[in-house]
């Protein structure tokens, strides 16, 4: 396979694909409003596949998360590795940095946490131990999450504030 | 072609949110998994387990090879693939004839390829490589997409079937893909079927998409139209398809919906295939 054939059409690809993330005008030759409504399409297909795969954060952030999503997946390409549920994470983490991670995300974040490894390409899964802690700052709870190969991902709650409350703990359900 | 087409039937795409309706539809014949949602060294979710124990066949969807990438598949990406179709017991896989990333960028997204001769020989290389490293049959999907490249020395039908006879692959054909094309690239959905290599067939997609701002969307998240149900017919009256399934994933529709949705496939099928009937008779 001639080499050259192989960089021209590497390059050209490279040209499209930047077009359609928004980051240049469309590559000569192609029909600007078609690159433009595809480059939406890919937006909203990629905000979309995030809601699906972290229901909880589209619904806690409502409203603003079509807003905030944007401003995360401007700076931030798609993860190569473990797709939306990676794209999410990441979403969370930059929530996390700006001091808009909503509390109802930490456990889920926890339990991806305890069953894929982040790096910087994406989510991997995990193969041995991981011991993982979040705290719940409006229940005053830490929760520590333990993963083992042959048990998958637990976790446990425990009060941050002994001595100052009463612990409640739930009755116990039995199943019918 | 030296490879057996299998028996597949009516199928559907498995989406955790459709597991209740998938496990009480008592006729699908096949679930196609998508390939990068599961670790290829870890079980199979127990629902899907149950369903191959009732003779439901797993076909492997992969939508991250980029087989139409200027780079050579990733060996790690098809080790992947083959571990999980050996995993599931697989007829076969399925991949696509585009490219989703490019310049360190990941698009999430299936894109096309030049109509070129120079992209048909490096495609046609990469396909080559992938069916090799495979254990079972490859089948390629034909795209949906809202502009093409400039400078096509061939059309999409011709590329398309070039790759899968230089390559020897079979066809994994999306009618919606067709019908989508059609309506924003202009042309004849049934047309294009007389110059595609339909022998090849393994499986057929389908599914729903939507009108907007005078585009069509392949969004899998809206009714299948009629005129796809028209393109089922149209083609089991052309030859004897293994398998077509439905692709749903998102706003998922109520049970009564979706069940009403493959009956329709389900419908479409046997009215093309009712028509074939009369030639299978006299070759018979």
């Amino acid at each position: 396979m001639p080499v050259d054939a192989r960089a021209r059409l590497a390059e050209a690809q490279a040209a499209l694909v930047t077009a359609l993330a928004g980051h240049a005008a469309a590559p000569p030759g192609f029909d600007v409003d078609r690159i433009h409504a595809a480059a939406a399409s890919l937006a909203n297909k990629r905000r979309r596949a995030v809601a699906r795969a972290w229901p909880v954060l589209a619904e806690s952030l409502g409203d603003r998360f079509a807003e905030r999503f944007e401003g995360y997946a401007q700076s931030a390409p798609l993860p190569r590795l473990g797709g939306p549920l990676a794209d999410g994470r990441a979403f969370l983490r930059w929530l996390e940095a700006m001091g808009e991670m909503p509390e109802a995300c930490r456990l889920p974040a926890l339990a991806v946490d305890l069953r894929y490894r982040s790096v910087a390409t994406g989510l991997v899964p995990r193969r041995g131990f991981a011991f993982k802690t979040t705290v719940l700052s409006t229940q005053r709870r830490l929760i520590v999450g333990l993963r083992l190969p042959w048990l998958d991902g637990h976790w446990v709650s425990l009060p941050l504030s002994w001595g100052l409350r009463p612990v409640h703990t739930p009755p116990r359900t039995v199943p019918p | 072609m030296n490879t057996t087409l299998h028996d597949l039937g009516l199928g559907i795409g498995w989406r955790p949110e459709l597991a209740l309706p998938i496990d009480r539809r008592s006729d699908l014949g096949f679930l196609e998994i998508v390939a990068e949602d599961f670790d290829p060294r870890g079980p199979l979710p127990a629902p899907i387990q149950q369903l191959q124990r009732h003779g439901v066949t797993i076909v492997p969807h992969g939508v991250s090879l980029s087989l139409g990438s200027a780079e050579p598949p990733d060996p790690s990406r098809l080790d992947s693939l083959s571990r999980l179709a050996q995993r599931c017991a697989a007829p076969l896989v399925s991949e696509h004839l585009a490219f989703v990333r490019g310049g360190g960028i990941e698009t999430g997204h299936l894109l096309p390829l030049p109509c070129t001769r120079e992209a048909l020989d490096l495609v046609v290389a990469n396909v080559r490589t992938a069916k090799a490293a495979l254990p079972v049959p490859l089948a390629l999907e034909n795209i949906a997409t809202l502009f093409e490249w400039p400078g096509a020395e061939m059309d999409e039908a011709a590329f398309l079937t070039e790759v899968l006879e230089r390559a020897d692959v079979l066809l994994l054909l999306d009618l919606e893909n067709v019908y989508a094309n059609a309506r924003n690239l202009g042309g004849d959905p049934h047309a294009f079927l007389d110059h595609l290599p339909l022998h090849r067939v393994a499986y057929v997609h389908v599914a729903g998409g939507i009108e907007r701002d005078g585009l069509y969307h392949d969004t899998h998240a809206h009714p299948v139209p009629a005129g796809v149900l028209d393109l089922i017919e149209d083609l089991c009256g052309r030859v004897r398809v293994p398998g077509v399934m439905l692709e749903r994933d998102d706003r998922f529709p109520s049970d009564a919906e979706l069940h009403a949705e493959l009956d329709a496939i389900a419908a479409a099928m046997a009215r093309g295939a009712a028509r074939r009937q009369p030639e299978v008779a006299h070759a018979g």
